[in-house]
């Protein structure tokens, strides 16, 4: 069994490099990070550019694998099909769930290899980016401390009515490494619609549930902007819960702005846990749930369809489960159902309630695809746990992924090779 | 043994195929009740003009189509199974190979296929490679191969795990002549070995020497079965093989047959055949200079001996 899977995945990885497939894709990854790499300028810091750098590398590696992972796939069944060179392979002892497993593993080879030149890039240009600031200035500091490095995060939730002096929020600590030393960050961000506002003078307060307090700090804040305290670690102690307190002072001239907190994200604790590269790892590995996934649609697809309609089909599934999300706003069946109550005598017609119900469906059933997303974690230092992608891999491998391999086979063993499609 | 000689490997009843277009209307009626029984050890001839319905019985056979009606059973199993296909090599009426891969590469892709050992794969390889004369050409691409030489790599893949039963679409198409009697050699080796062959043609010279029976088919409906000796037996003929004689003896034998039995006697001087002058030629041409790989005599791969 073992020996014909990856027999067949060995042969699509070995088609794949003599097609110039792998070569192609290789260069055009490298043409655009080494693109984003010489072009990007960001806000003009260091650390600016980096965060920029890492968001649009992840985003362009993600799309450019991703579709011409999709392309292969689609290709890799259907093309054997109409040329019927798959006629030698299934009159050999071979389960159609080898022929697939093999195809898909022989496609995600070739995925990794990717992934691990886009990675060592990436990786190599956050060293570099970190060695051209000096340690110590604050440039430097904001690489090392905000940039390459995974924190755990944990958000404030408000307490007391608005408008309460001070401000109080409660959260959990997270876990601190074993004899951590570094520094924990304090994000707050206000809500404010002008620049050049005057700064807020205030004082930050860290209480312990038993009334002791961890760390206190005068602070003077930017209105416009993420402003960020630092707390030493050993200041905290990990898993337990924290009240945190804001108290607005008047500035020299006696003023008080009266600044409210952002109504998103108000204030954060990020605590460093870990380095970058294994944040980058589990990053890449996220991805690379996601490409396998696209690799196991165009496989199925591709049982299914000749090629360049397995790829129309496979690519308009994927459009439509992006574009669910935002559809659902104006066709979700219980707001038919409301603009019929309100609307008058026209009730919503047939066309509209088949169309909610099915953006609907599509919305439901692919959410749990769109969860896992790398988003701007990585370029803001925040960390991506094991857990999720673990979960990653249950949920986009292990059960998108056997849904899609079930259904491939059950085509294929139902097939009829000698006929066209 | 001679239970097992006699047994019938492949039996086929009523078998019908008809192709439909994409409403499932019937389009053509390729293949029309036909009736197959197979022995162990004996080749079958599948003959018949073009779109007879050959390839379409086959790949019935190999479970590539399913049949309209009728069935199949083919080594106590159906046609799909994957216990027949381990037993099983079959080559395609066109070869559909992997264009980016060499020959070596081809056997050891579908060696694996066949869940053979890492060293017998090298090793069938290897001795298949030299029976089909592609040694030389061993590691270049499939892509840039010759009809034959690409035959020739089909037939090496569908010996490559010494089938109990061969079935082959058109064996000997593309093959110069060489080629084709190398391939009727082998096969009537492999046959004396004990495989059964099923192989389809419409170059009667190709089956006459080799095939033990046959099914002529028209139309995908079988239109004569059965021996080949019995069927191409003139009862009402006889020749007389005899060294050239001189002028006057010949008239005299002549004049006595006439005499004696009362009946029409001719003479006429045999001449050698097209193939056997070319094969004449070619070996002659080869004895001198360093023969060329593709022609030169075959050895059986020592694996498919028994
Ligand atoms: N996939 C198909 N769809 C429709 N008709 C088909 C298909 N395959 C074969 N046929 C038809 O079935 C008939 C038999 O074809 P088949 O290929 O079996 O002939 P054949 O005896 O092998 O001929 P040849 O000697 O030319 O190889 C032909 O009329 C052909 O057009
Ligand atoms: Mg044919």
């Amino acid at each position: 069994m073992y020996n014909r899977i990856f027999g067949i995945a060995g042969l699509m990885f070995r088609q794949a490099v003599r097609s110039r497939f792998v070569v192609s894709l290789f260069c055009l990854l490298l043409t655009v990070l080494v693109g984003f790499t010489l072009t990007i300028q960001g806000d003009g810091t260091a650390s600016g550019r980096l965060q920029v750098l890492l968001s649009y590398a992840m985003g362009a590696v993600g799309s450019v694998l991703g579709m011409a992972t999709l392309w292969l796939a689609c290709g890799s069944l259907a093309t054997e099909i109409e040329s019927r060179r798959i006629h030698l392979v299934v009159v050999k002892p071979v389960r159609v769930i080898e022929l697939w497993l093999g195809k898909w593993m022989g496609i995600l080879a070739v995925v990794l290899l990717q992934l691990v030149a886009a990675g060592l890039f990436m990786w190599a240009a956050a060293r570099i980016g970190e060695h051209r600031t000096v340690a110590g200035t604050p440039d430097g500091i904001a690489v090392r401390e905000e940039v390459l490095v995974a924190r755990e995060w944990v958000e404030g939730r408000r307490l007391g009515p608005p408008g309460d002096r001070p401000v109080r929020w409660s959260l959990s600590c997270p876990e601190l490494p074993e004899g951590a030393t570094g520094m924990a960050t304090l994000s707050y961000r206000f809500l404010s619609a002008w620049r050049d506002q005057p700064p807020v003078i205030g004082h930050w307060m860290l209480r312990g549930e038993d009334g002791r307090i961890w760390f206190e700090s005068d602070c003077t804040a930017n209105q416009d902007g993420v402003n960020r305290l630092k707390i030493p670690l050993a200041q905290l102690r990990g898993g337990e819960p924290v009240e945190l307190l804001f108290e607005e002072r008047p500035n020299a001239a006696g003023q008080v702005t009266g600044a409210t907190f952002h109504p998103e994200r108000e204030v954060e604790l990020l605590v460093p846990t870990g380095g970058f590269g294994a944040n980058l790892m589990r990053a890449l590995l996220l991805l690379f749930c996601h490409v396998a996934l696209l690799a196991a649609l165009g496989v199925t697809a591709g049982t299914l369809f000749t090629f360049p309609v397995a790829v129309f089909a496979s690519l308009a599934l994927v459009v439509a489960t992006l574009l669910a999300q935002f559809f659902v706003f104006s066709t979700a069946p219980e707001r038919v159902a409301h603009e019929h109550h309100h609307g008058g005598e026209e009730g919503p017609s047939w066309i509209e309630r088949v169309g909610a119900h099915a953006s609907e469906t599509v919305r439901m059933a692919m959410a749990p695809t769109l969860r896992y997303r790398v988003g701007l974690r990585l370029a803001e230092g925040r960390r991506i746990p094991w857990r999720e992608v673990q979960a990653a891999a249950a949920v986009l491998i292990l059960g998108y992924g056997g849904v899609l391999c079930l259904a491939g086979c059950l085509v294929l063993r139902r097939r009829e090779w000698a006929l066209p499609v | 043994m001679q239970e097992k000689a006699n047994s019938t490997i492949l039996e086929v009843v009523q078998l019908t195929k008809v192709f439909c277009d994409f409403w499932r209307r019937p389009k053509v009626r390729a293949v029309d009740g036909l009736n197959l029984s197979v022995r162990r050890g004996e080749i079958f001839g599948l003959l018949g003009p073009n779109g007879s319905g050959k390839s379409t019985t086959i790949k019935l056979l190999l479970g590539l189509l399913h049949p309209t009606e009728g069935s199949i059973r083919l080594m106590e199993g159906r046609p799909g199974d994957v216990a027949v296909h381990r037993r099983i090599g079959y080559l395609p009426e066109v070869s559909h190979l992997y264009r980016y891969l060499t020959p070596r590469e081809t056997l050891l892709f579908y060696g694996r296929l066949f869940d053979l050992s890492a060293r017998e794969r090298r090793a069938r390889t290897d001795q298949l490679l030299e029976m089909t004369g592609l040694t030389a050409a061993a590691d270049r691409a499939v892509g840039e191969f010759s009809k034959g030489m690409a035959r020739r790599l089909g037939l090496a893949q569908a010996l490559l795990n010494a089938p109990e039963l061969l079935i082959l679409d058109e064996p000997t198409s593309g093959l110069d002549p060489m080629g084709c009697r190398q391939v009727k050699e082998m096969l009537r080796a492999l046959a004396d070995q004990g495989t059964t062959i099923l192989l389809t043609s419409h170059l009667l010279a190709d089956v006459e020497h080799i095939c033990d029976r046959v099914v002529i088919m028209y139309n995908g409906k079988p239109r004569a079965a059965g021996n080949l000796r019995d069927l191409l037996a003139t009862p009402d003929r006889m020749t007389l093989d005899l060294p050239v004689l001189d002028a006057a003896t010949t008239r005299r034998l002549l004049q006595t047959i006439r005499e004696t039995c009362d009946c029409e006697a001719e003479l006429s001087r045999p001449s050698m055949n097209l193939e056997e002058f070319f094969v004449r030629v070619v070996r002659e041409a080869t004895n001198g200079a360093s023969a060329a790989p593709e022609a030169a005599t075959p050895r059986m791969a020592a694996f498919l001996e028994k």
